[in-house]
């Protein structure tokens, strides 16, 4: 996946994403302890604005990868990068972490490393396939491990890889990230005392004081903020002075290829899957999620005026200022298509599309960058998914959102989608444009899927691909290629090599020991 | 000639709150050896009709008028123990979700065995093999093993043909299937779509499909009824429904256009019916239809239009029903 | 209707419904959209016609047992031996209507009057029924014309015209034996019925005496052929010499025994059960004795001419026709009707709690113990008292018993149901090893051993402590459950994704959901507590006597004799009992329906 569009930005690049959920023993005597491998081993990047559509069967993991990568479920492994926010206005704890810690981490970089290099040896050595075959997984693993190790440390220190004296590195990269979080710290306390602020000036202007009337009384809250605008000032230009201090330490490798090589690992994402608990919390404002069932996700005892302020309450958007959110919220409403009037009614008292105009009314309050769609049309009548599309595909307009548009509907998800991810027991097997991948679908699995689709076109009624048998348990999928069990191109190698997904026209991605096979037979 | 008829059928729930008119004087028929698709979102009344032909309905529910004809039969004369003959034997139902309708406790070999023991004098070998040979007529593989396992160790799919299996054991006139592929994916759907035509021509068994699904009415059916809060809006073979046509139903019309299809071009807007189906305990006057829709007239909203047949074969609720008149008319 | 019209609609009826103006019928959609989900559980509730009586039933016992025990406090060492067993009714002084104008004499028994009429009718009323076999409404017949009567505890002596002694009722200590040494005397001047024990005086001043003389150690001695009249009690008798001197007719000491020298000339005597009294001839009273309360009231009264004792008090003629009673007024047996002081009162007769006075026309006037609505006990404690106290003691024991448990089992279940791995695995093993202790068998025993130790309070607190200690895991389990459901609802995953924090989550969404569960729960819990209370203390293991609890009030009828012939003792505290018990699982039962939202597809 290191292949980026260059007039695009990422988003999020997730790589190598796992999440594995622990099944319970069902005896004392049981020692392996066994795992339903709902995502095994993700990487996809998204771009901004984009909707990436992600289609495939019940139990493909779907769901999951998008939940997942909201960090609801807490990831196995794997990376997700998201580069929606400038690292320093976050400054994850991690990052403290690493500086800290960095000679330990290099230690550890280097045995992995170690590791990896001697089992890259034998794996060469080999000479049957079959040999080959046993060993590729371990190989792999390996590897995978020793750049973790090694991205952990570069992707905060970049070209410094290769500076001898880390202590220094350690001590001055510290004084950035700390002065960087006190910034930060100032920067919210003022945004609170500003909103507050707001409110108190809307309160006496609403019972008509005048002007004069108005600044006596919210003189002391002024002042307050002013003090703290001061603070924020200092601060950050406290935080300029440590950047430029290493900026200067930057300057001295100039020209050094090396260092250029490693700087530019140096990452400006934030890994949502290494943040505190608090942090990602609050970057959940940033990353939301519609859910697909509109009865169950809205609480029966909360008005939707609650259900939407719920996500505003906790990120303090409107602190101490009522007043303001309830306007905000009716306007979101008036926005997702429902009357503001209806503000204080609860859920059961609406049909379900527009208890799903409520959820993304929920969802949308919070001005994301990213929505994932969990199947936000499926369980709605014929009549109103319609409606629904329409209205999130306004609000992309409008809002400039991204969508992860999760479905196990492909003519939804056509319609809605610009690139198209096809998932298979856990595993993406292809990934391209959604006319690439309906023109000439590259994997088997998708062949199949595209033809099973029932149309509504009486005149060509082509008789469907049908693939044999059921879709295998995530808990013990098929060694190799997971497909391999249904696939009537199957071969030796697809039941013992996992295939990697491999971009074959640019763009366009497929998992596949066998993708020619597809394109010559069409 | 039909083999089932639904005469101005009137099946009504009395609850707390008052009666829910489920279906409200709703016609169709199954000709022999065809499918009729019925389609239609929930609460339009598709179940309940089924229902009503089987005399399953919930305690609170009674069909208030109208006829069904089942081969000539009157199903509402016939008593307890004749509906018991007719139930399973010449009509045969498959539900939405299989699993309800499967005993857990029992291996799918006892429980598919034991009609033949009791009622056809079997012994307990020959049952065994007349299950099997079902299980392989719906294209089961290793029927033996299968037949030793129990319902919760089976797939969606497979449990879904075992319940087709016992359906159509008994050779039944008229098959009703219950939305069967709604809780399937889509390719396991695409095989027991199949596996049903297949079964439909080799058996010449007529099929009652129920579904919400266009794309699935329109690879099984060869009629289709459209339904809208209680009532048929438009009846037509399926080539009718899904091909423009001089008339149709504004509803047809608005469900056809509203689904995104894998032809719909990237970028065109969706034309959403607004609003939601009325609830069946506040009805609208007039047709049913028009609060959402866009042709309405004064006069669709004061009165209640009438199924009329507008050319042979195709049936249409509306008082515009052709095309041309309702965008020149409004 | 455009939306905004619905709306506005939607508040006009509020305001409707507000000023009571139901002239308009709404559609169910209307009225669905006024309501939240609270209301709608209320309302559902309401709805419910079971539940809603259950409720009022409820209320209504409960409320009773709040109020009447806060205004009638209870004598726990209260015992009225003459007032045993009396069954329910208000007849204790409902005079005959043949007899009423028409009155010679009137003689007050325990809980039955005696009356003779002018043409010597002998008539009995009130709780006559003395044992199964023992009535003494059971008139002797061929009495002739009977001039005096005497009603006792449990007996009746009659005399007539002719001289002639009767005696019927109960005979157990030979208080209806007549001395065969009476039997001839036929100048008896007066006779008199005491517990167990009847007495006769005759012209000639003598004495006789028969009955229980375990109880009462009758010796005249000195004074016989001079006594004038006597009056008699549970334990003694006092007598009045025709020289107006007033003297005691025991062998033994007695509270009354020591009476007042400097009293002067009697007239007229009466005892109460702990006091005697004299009234003088110029018309004072003495009262001497245990004086409790009031009794000693009369002693500043003047111009008095005759003197009645009842159990606790006193009545008096006064010589301007007035009467004028004091002493106790438990039964109101001292507070005399104004209008007997507007009639022209010849007699007063007065004994135990009951007061008769007749009027010059023959007529009595009543006032005193009608009767007990629901009965006494075996020791003349009033059953509808005991009910009420009783009553406030077990839903007490329960109340706090519940509240301990369901208080356990928030805990328990909450931090199991949310926390789970390990915690749950612990906590619900601690749970399940409570739950398998043996409610009753544990109970018992640990009250046996410990129970005998401490004091009445201590003990009632433990009883709660063990209800409440040894119940909890049900309530436990079901709050685990109720909060890992909830914690797995896409909602709570809804509100984590928009960044709420574990402390919101917790305590706007999964307690909310909880605490419906948990107010049927406890309901039901409070139920099963008051009868595991009320089963405890039936097996003497809880609260015990004399502290009424409907367990205990239950525990002495045990016996065959109690569950045949004095079925009010048994039959009211069940049915208060069974009626809370039963009550209250039906509202719980209705809440749980209202709660429950499936119930509201239908």
């Amino acid at each position: 996946m290191e292949n980026k569009k260059k007039d695009k930005k990422v988003l999020l690049r997730i790589s190598n994403l796992k999440q594995y959920f622990p099944i319970k023993k069902t005896s004392m005597f049981q020692k392996e302890q066994l795992y339903v491998k709902a995502n095994d081993g993700i990487s996809i990047d998204i771009y901004e604005g984009e909707t990436f559509g992600l289609v495939g069967e019940s139990g493909c993991g779907k769901s999951t990868f998008g939940r997942t990568l909201l960090q609801l479920y807490k990831q196995t492994d794997g990376r997700t990068m998201y580069y929606g926010r400038p690292l320093d206005e976050i400054a994850p704890r991690y990052m403290e972490d690493t500086l800290k810690h960095l000679s330990t981490k290099m230690k550890n970089y280097e045995t992995h490393q170690a590791k990896a290099d001697l089992l890259q040896s034998e794996y060469d050595k080999l000479t049957t396939d079959e040999e080959k075959y046993n060993m590729h997984a371990k190989v792999k693993e390996a590897k995978k491990i020793a750049n973790d190790a090694f991205l952990d440390i570069v992707q905060v220190i970049g070209g410094f890889f290769i500076e001898k004296d880390l202590q220094k590195v350690s001590n001055t990269f510290l004084k950035e990230y700390q002065d960087n979080v006190a910034w930060c710290i100032a920067k919210e306390e003022l945004r609170k005392l500003e909103s507050e602020f707001e409110a108190a000036v809307a309160e006496k202007k609403a019972k008509k004081a005048s002007q004069s009337d108005i600044d006596a009384a919210t003189a002391k809250i002024k002042a307050k903020v002013e003090a703290k605008r001061n603070d924020v000032k200092a601060k950050q230009a406290t935080f300029e002075a440590s950047k430029k201090e290493i900026d200067a330490m930057r300057a001295a490798y100039k020209g050094n290829a090396e260092f250029e090589k490693y700087e530019s690992y140096r990452d400006e994402g934030v890994d949502l899957a290494r943040l505190t608990e608090e942090e990602t919390r609050r970057l959940r404002k940033d990353l939301q999620l519609i859910f697909q069932d509109p009865y169950s996700s809205l609480n029966p005892r909360m008005s939707v005026g609650q259900i939407i302020g719920e996500g505003l309450n906790a990120h303090k958007v409107f602190h101490k200022n009522k007043d303001k959110m309830q306007d905000y919220i009716m306007q979101v409403m008036e926005d997702c298509g429902l009357a503001s009037y209806m503000i204080h009614r609860y859920p059961h008292q609406f049909s379900g599309g527009q208890r799903q105009r409520i959820g993304i009314a929920r969802s949308l309050a919070l001005k994301p960058k990213f929505v994932v769609c969990d199947e936000a049309v499926s369980a709605l009548d014929v009549s109103i998914q319609s409606q629904i599309i329409n209205l999130l595909l306004d609000l992309k307009e409008k809002e400039n959102l991204t969508y992860l548009f999760i479905s196990h509907d492909l003519s939804v998800i056509k319609y809605i989608s610009d690139r198209i991810g096809v998932m298979y027991l856990g595993n993406m097997v292809e990934l391209a444009t959604t006319e690439d991948l309906f023109a000439a679908p590259m994997h088997p699995y998708t062949e199949a899927l595209l033809s099973a689709i029932p149309t509504t076109d009486v005149e060509n009624k082509t008789e469907p691909i049908l693939i044999e048998g059921d879709i295998p348990s995530p808990i013990k999928p098929p060694k190799g290629c997971k497909f391999h069990t249904r696939c009537k191109y199957c071969t030796d190698i697809c039941k013992k090599v996992v295939p990697d997904l491999e971009e074959m026209t640019p763009g366009h991605f497929v998992a596949c020991h066998h993708k020619r096979n597809v394109v010559e037979s069409k | 000639m039909a083999l089932l008829e639904l005469k101005d059928l009137h099946t009504f729930f009395q609850t707390k709150r008052g009666t829910v008119k489920a279906v409200n004087g709703v016609s169709y028929s199954v000709d022999a050896g065809k499918t009729l698709g019925v389609v239609g979102e929930s609460g339009s009344g598709k179940s309940v009709s089924a229902m009503s032909i089987l005399r399953l309905l919930d305690s609170n529910g009674y069909v208030a008028d109208g006829e069904i004809i089942f081969d000539g039969k009157n199903i509402q004369d016939c008593t307890k123990k004749e509906m018991y003959k007719i139930r399973g034997n010449e009509i045969s139902v498959i539900f939405q979700e299989p699993m309800t309708s499967l005993n857990p406790v029992f291996t799918i070999e006892r429980q598919l065995s034991e009609p033949f023991i009791i009622h056809q004098g079997m012994n307990k070998k020959q049952a065994k093999a007349k299950v099997i040979e079902m299980l392989s007529s719906v294209k089961i593989p290793n029927p033996e093993s299968v037949a030793k396992q129990y319902p919760h160790q089976l797939s969606g799919g497979m449990r879904q043909r075992v319940m087709i299996a016992i359906a159509l054991a008994c050779q039944p006139k008229l098959l009703i299937a219950d939305e069967p592929t709604t809780a399937l994916d889509v390719t396991i759907q695409a095989q027991i779509l199949k596996l049903m035509n297949d079964l439909k021509k080799e058996k010449g068994t007529s099929i009652l499909f129920i579904t919400h699904d266009l794309g699935v009415i329109n690879q099984m059916a060869d009629d289709v009824a459209v339904m809208y809060c209680g009532q048929v809006v438009e009846m037509a073979p399926a080539k009718k429904i899904f091909t423009k046509q001089k008339y149709s139903h504004p509803y047809t019309e608005g469900l056809m256009e509203s689904i995104p299809r894998l032809d719909t071009p990237a970028g065109v807007r969706l034309e959403a019916i607004p609003g939601a189906v009325p609830h069946p305990l506040d009805l609208p006057k007039g047709c049913k239809f028009a609060p959402r829709c866009k042709y309405a007239t004064d006069k669709c909203r004061e009165e209640e239009p009438t199924l009329v047949k507008i050319e042979e074969n195709h049936q249409i609720r509306c008082f515009y029903p052709e095309k041309e008149m309702r965008k020149d008319g409004k | 209707m455009s939306k905004e019209n619905k709306a506005k609609k939607s508040r006009v009826s509020i305001l409707g419904l507000l000023f009571g103006n139901r002239k308009k019928q709404l559609s169910f959609l209307e009225e669905e959209q006024l309501q939240s989900p609270m209301r709608t559980v209320i309302k559902n509730f309401v709805a419910n016609k079971v539940a809603m009586v259950s409720l009022i039933i409820f209320l209504i016992i409960f409320l009773s047992v709040l109020i009447y025990p806060a205004v009638n406090h209870i004598d726990l060492t209260y015992q009225e031996q003459t007032q045993q067993n009396v069954a329910p009714g208000f007849n204790m002084m409902k005079v005959p209507k043949k007899l009423q104008g028409n009155i010679k004499e009137i003689s007050v028994g325990s809980t039955f009057s005696v009356g003779v009429s002018n043409d010597g009718e002998v008539f009995v009323w009130g709780k006559t029924k003395i044992t199964s076999v023992i009535d003494v409404k059971d008139i002797p017949e061929n009495m002739g014309k009977v001039v005096q009567v005497a009603a006792g505890a449990d007996h009746v002596l009659a005399l007539n015209d002719q001289g002639e002694l009767f005696a019927w009722g109960n005979s157990r200590n030979k208080q209806c034996a007549i001395p065969e040494n009476l039997k001839t005397v036929k100048n008896i001047k007066r006779i008199y019925s005491g517990f167990q024990c009847s007495a006769a005086v005759t012209e000639d001043g003598n004495v006789y005496f028969w009955g229980n003389t375990g109880i009462i150690d009758f010796k005249i001695g000195e004074y016989q052929g001079q006594i004038d009249k006597i009056a008699i009690n549970s334990q003694g008798v006092l007598g009045l010499t025709k020289d107006g001197q007033v003297v005691s007719l025991t062998a033994n000491e007695l509270a009354f025994s020591r009476i007042p020298e400097e009293m002067g000339k009697a007239v007229d005597i009466a005892l109460t059960a702990q006091t005697g009294a004299a009234v003088t001839e110029d018309g004072k009273v003495y009262v001497w004795g245990n004086k409790t309360k009031t009794i000693h009231e009369g002693e500043t009264l003047e111009g008095v001419v005759s003197i009645e004792g009842g159990r606790y008090h006193y009545t008096a003629m006064l010589a301007n026709g007035d009467v004028v009673a004091w002493g106790h007024d438990d039964f109101g047996q001292s507070s005399v009707p104004s209008k007997v002081n507007k009639a022209n009162v010849t007699t007063v007769y007065t004994g135990y709690y009951q007061n008769y006075a007749i009027t010059d026309s023959g007529k009595a006037i009543t006032w005193g113990l009608k009767g007990y609505i629901l009965g006494t006990d075996n020791y003349g404690r009033d059953v509808l008292s005991r009910i009420m106290h009783g009553g406030r003691m077990t839903m007490t024991i329960g109340a706090i018993a519940i509240i301990i448990s369901v208080t356990i089992g928030i805990i328990i279940g909450g931090v199991s149901g949310y926390f789970g791995g390990k915690v749950d695995m612990i906590l619900m093993r601690i749970a399940e090893i409570v739950y398998a202790l043996p409610f009753l068998p544990f109970a018992m025993t640990l009250s046996a051993i410990i129970g005998n130790k401490i004091n009445e309070t201590q003990r009632i607190a433990l009883i709660m402590v063990i209800l409440g200690l040894l119940s909890w895991p049900g309530d436990a389990r079901l709050v685990r459950a109720q909060v890992l459901a909830e914690r797995n609802k896409e909602f709570v995953t809804a509100a984590r994704a928009v960044g709420v924090r574990q402390k919101g989550i917790i305590f706007r969404h999964i307690i909310p959901n909880v605490v419906s569960v948990i107010i049927v729960s406890a309901t039901l819990g409070f139920a099963s507590a008051m009868l595991t209370e009320s089963g405890l203390s039936f097996l003497g293991f809880g609260v015990r006597e004399p502290r009424p609890t409907w367990g205990n009030m239950l525990n002495g009828c045990q016996s065959s004799t109690v569950i045949l012939q004095y079925w009010w003792r048994w039959v009211f505290p069940s049915i208060a009992l069974g009626l809370s018990t039963i009550s209250i699982n039906l509202i719980g039962d209705g809440l749980r329906d209202a709660v429950d939202p499936k119930a509201n597809e239908r």
